[in-house]
């Protein structure tokens, strides 16, 4: 919707400039030719090839809502559902940024685990200040985009395994810190932050919009996301065109490791506990909720509204097939099932 | 009565409502060498794409041996159809043998699937030797030269559309997409008795080219493309250099492009490069003023397509310094640009843009930051205009400048490259 509005918008304002300009030659172009949103709008094809997740969604709520219209179409359903994805929503909204850049960050699942585990540990066990305790995971978190970064922008190691490999690491080290078990005891005050509600939706839910207004702002409408996607497109291209490549693709790495800090923390405060490998299951629909979301909005280029809408349709779904009944695992194949799906269509539409 | 090799009927390809190709027809028949001359964006590899299979053309039709081309079209169709292509680049493998590089694919095997290499170590020998090639089959390919490569690549095309039988009257077509651009002049001679041996037997040859000069030392035919327009397609008897010239140039540029020696000797020096060193190059030393167009060149590997690299700094120069408007210039593109140094790459797909983006995008990525806002707004208004009279300026008729990139064909992306240059150094 967004995005519908800002493109209507540009249409109009770059029709007055263009006549404006005043050569016989840019009135021909902007009269004869249709401009790209219209012809989005106008022709069925390239409307479903820029809606058609947004049309998934759109049809997995009516058919839940059909098939079990008391518990599916409550409005506090959605209030929690929104609740409950918030740490996805901040951990798939800043993956955006980094696969944007053409950086596969595989180490946010351990990095999310991680942060709330040292978040936990120093605030509870430790009795560190929760600002400090905050500060100090931040800060490792940090360290750890840094070596990430490192080695894959400056040393060219593949960056595939080197953050997969990071991803275990901080698991192995979750455990180590947690000793295995569940820390509990978390500080009120994080609980304050992370379980209050603002129309009736958890605050998690609008810190994580509030991150991803900021994402699309950038993105959408600044240089430096014109640079991001120039280097996630083209890298080659971009440096020669005199981007700073490496910083961008170190700043992406960076956004998705915060990121992830901030979903991890998000747990904390919602769950009220901390243990090593919770981070694990988020990594799968993180990225099936990207991948899925360059598939719609704006077909083959990873986006934040897309993104959104992408993990919201996850959410939808596992809700909906858990109302049948079906347990935990139709979660893990539901999710899987969705990004075979997301880059089938990603690769289909960005052609 | 003679056989058509190819036979292109009234062919329309457009990309993004620019008409790479008009209405061409041409026809090549067995045992003909016809060559297609045009310069750069004339159509010439829109239109061997489509005689490929790769663009399906929006009107008329290709017969390959009389065969009609079906879009979209595969490479073992095309096998079908008795056609080859033989690149610039020749696709072969240099770690391999002659031998590996022609039977790759067709290697004659017995029982248990073992490869009978006498066998095949004849056969091959017996093709080379009908080309008048006294290398043995199992020289790697790195240590052949230039022409050697491109005569190797002759014969496996010859081979591909014959099935390497010598004496058989199969008809058949081979298509060369400049072969001779990686040949030293004195070597080309090689080539082209090779390709006239292909022809005499009964194979027709397209060979794509822009040196005027070869199609009248062995050609049958030459056609002519210019704007997407065949100008010209008959035989080659009663053209010259200067005919053939000034169909592929049009008339009234012809004249235009003689203006005299300028004298820029008393214009400020505007670059200046002292022992500069790459991988290749060795203490190369120029300097340039302002208004001067300073042609460089050398064989394939000599060195001259690194220096603009090194200049740039897309690539390290080893040694050397480079001296700016006077100040001392240590290459780098981010540098590059606010020094006002503009690139334009011969690699369109790597170095030329961001194929996925969109034109727009492509187009204002060097002026960006002059179209940005507050708070860092883009402002697409401003944005659209620019490109709007950046697209009319070039000639480059779109859809929509929303479209990506990819949209433009190969002629049409590197304008833009122009573009990207133009736009740097109307900003500094």
């Amino acid at each position: 919707m967004i995005s519908l509005n800002k493109e209507g918008k540009k249409d109009k304002s770059s029709r007055n400039a263009a006549v404006g300009l005043g050569g016989g030659v840019e009135e021909e172009f902007q009269g004869a030719l249709p401009s790209h949103r219209r012809m989005a709008l106008s022709s069925p094809k390239e409307f479903f090839r820029h809606y058609t997740v947004v049309l998934a969604l759109v049809v997995t709520i009516i058919v839940f809502g059909i098939l079990r219209p008391t518990t599916f179409l409550a409005l506090s359903d959605v209030k929690t559902i929104l609740t409950g994805q918030s740490a996805l929503f901040a951990l798939a909204l800043t993956l955006t940024v980094a696969l944007g850049a053409g950086e596969i960050d595989l180490s946010v699942g351990g990095v999310l685990g991680f942060s709330s585990v040292l978040i936990a540990y120093l605030s509870s066990v430790k009795h560190v200040s929760v600002g400090l305790s905050l500060l100090i995971s931040l800060v490792v978190i940090l360290v750890i985009a840094s070596i990430n970064s490192y080695l894959i922008v400056k040393i060219h190691v593949n960056g595939l395994i080197t953050t997969l490999a990071m991803g275990t690491i901080l698991d192995g080290l979750s455990q180590a810190v947690s000793n295995s078990s569940t820390i509990g005891n978390i500080p009120s005050s994080i609980l304050k932050i992370m379980q209050g509600r603002f129309l009736g939706v958890g605050l998690p839910f609008w810190y994580a919009m509030i991150v991803g207004v900021i994402i699309w702002y950038v993105l959408h409408h600044m240089q430096s996301g014109r640079f991001l996607y120039f280097t996630g497109e083209g890298r080659e291209a971009a440096r020669l065109a005199g981007i700073r490549v490496d910083r961008i693709r170190t700043t992406s790495l960076f956004v998705s490791a915060v990121g992830a800090w901030f979903a991890g923390f998000i747990l904390v405060g919602q769950t009220g506990a901390a243990q090593a490998g919770t981070g694990d299951p988020y990594l799968l629909p993180a990225y099936a909720a990207t991948f899925l979301g360059a598939a719609t909005i704006k077909p083959g280029r990873f986006n934040p509204v897309g993104t959104f809408v992408a993990v919201l349709l996850l959410a939808v779904g596992t809700t909906g097939l858990q109302l049948f009944g079906l347990t935990d695992w139709v979660t893990n194949v539901f999710d899987g099932a969705i990004l075979i799906v997301a880059i089938g269509l990603a690769t289909l539409v960005g052609r | 009565m003679t056989k058509l090799a190819l036979n292109v009927e009234k062919v329309t390809k457009t990309f993004g409502g620019t008409a790479a190709l008009r209405d061409v027809s041409l026809s090549v028949a067995a045992g003909e060498v016809h060559a297609l001359l045009g310069h750069n964006g004339s159509g010439k590899s829109t239109l061997i794409k489509v005689i490929s299979g790769y663009h399906r053309p929006d009107s008329g039709r290709v017969e390959i041996n009389g065969h009609e081309v079906h879009y979209p079209t595969s490479a073992l169709s095309l096998k079908d159809y008795g056609v080859s292509f033989m690149h610039q680049d020749i696709g072969l493998v240099p770690s391999l043998s002659i031998l590996e590089n022609l039977r790759i694919g067709r290697l004659e095997t017995g029982l248990l699937r073992h490869i009978r290499w006498s066998n095949e170590r004849r056969t091959v020998k017996r093709l080379l030797d009908s080309f008048g090639l006294d290398i043995s089959p199992d020289m790697p390919v790195s240590r052949l030269s230039a022409s050697e490569r491109s005569v190797i690549g002759v014969v496996r095309a010859f081979q591909d559309v014959t099935g390497g039988d010598t004496t058989a009257d199969e008809g058949g077509l081979v298509i060369l997409d400049e072969p001779t651009a990686a040949l030293p002049e004195e070597e080309k001679k090689r080539l082209f008795d090779a390709i006239k041996q292909v022809a005499s037997r009964g194979v027709g040859v397209l060979m794509v080219t822009h040196h005027l000069e070869e199609p009248l030392q062995f050609a049958d035919k030459v056609s002519v493309l210019r704007d997407g327009k065949l100008v010209e397609t008959g035989a080659i008897e009663g053209h010259s250099y200067d005919t053939l010239a000034e169909l592929v140039v049009g008339g009234s540029i012809a004249r235009s492009v003689k203006t005299g020696i300028r004298d820029l000797t008393n214009q400020d020096e505007i670059i200046r490069v002292i022992g500069f060193s790459g991988l290749i190059i060795r203490d190369v030393t120029f300097s340039a003023h302002r208004g001067e167009i300073l042609g460089l060149t050398g064989l394939m590997g000599a060195g001259h397509e690194e220096l603009p690299f090194l200049l740039y700094g897309a690539q390290q120069p080893v040694g050397g310094s480079a001296f700016v408007d006077g100040e001392l210039y240590v290459p780098d593109p981010v540098r590059a640009r606010s020094k006002g140094l503009a690139f334009v790459s011969g690699d369109r797909i790597r170095a030329g843009g961001v194929l996925s983006a969109s034109v727009s995008e492509n187009v204002t990525l060097p002026v960006i930051d002059t179209l940005v806002g507050r708070f860092g707004w883009i402002r697409s208004g401003r944005e659209e205009s620019i490109v709007q009279s950046v697209l009319s300026q070039f000639r480059i008729r779109l859809a929509s400048s929303h479209l990506p990139f990819s949209v433009l064909s190969g002629e049409a992306s590197r304008r833009r490259s122009l573009v990207d240059g133009l736009a740097v150094l109307r900003k500094s």
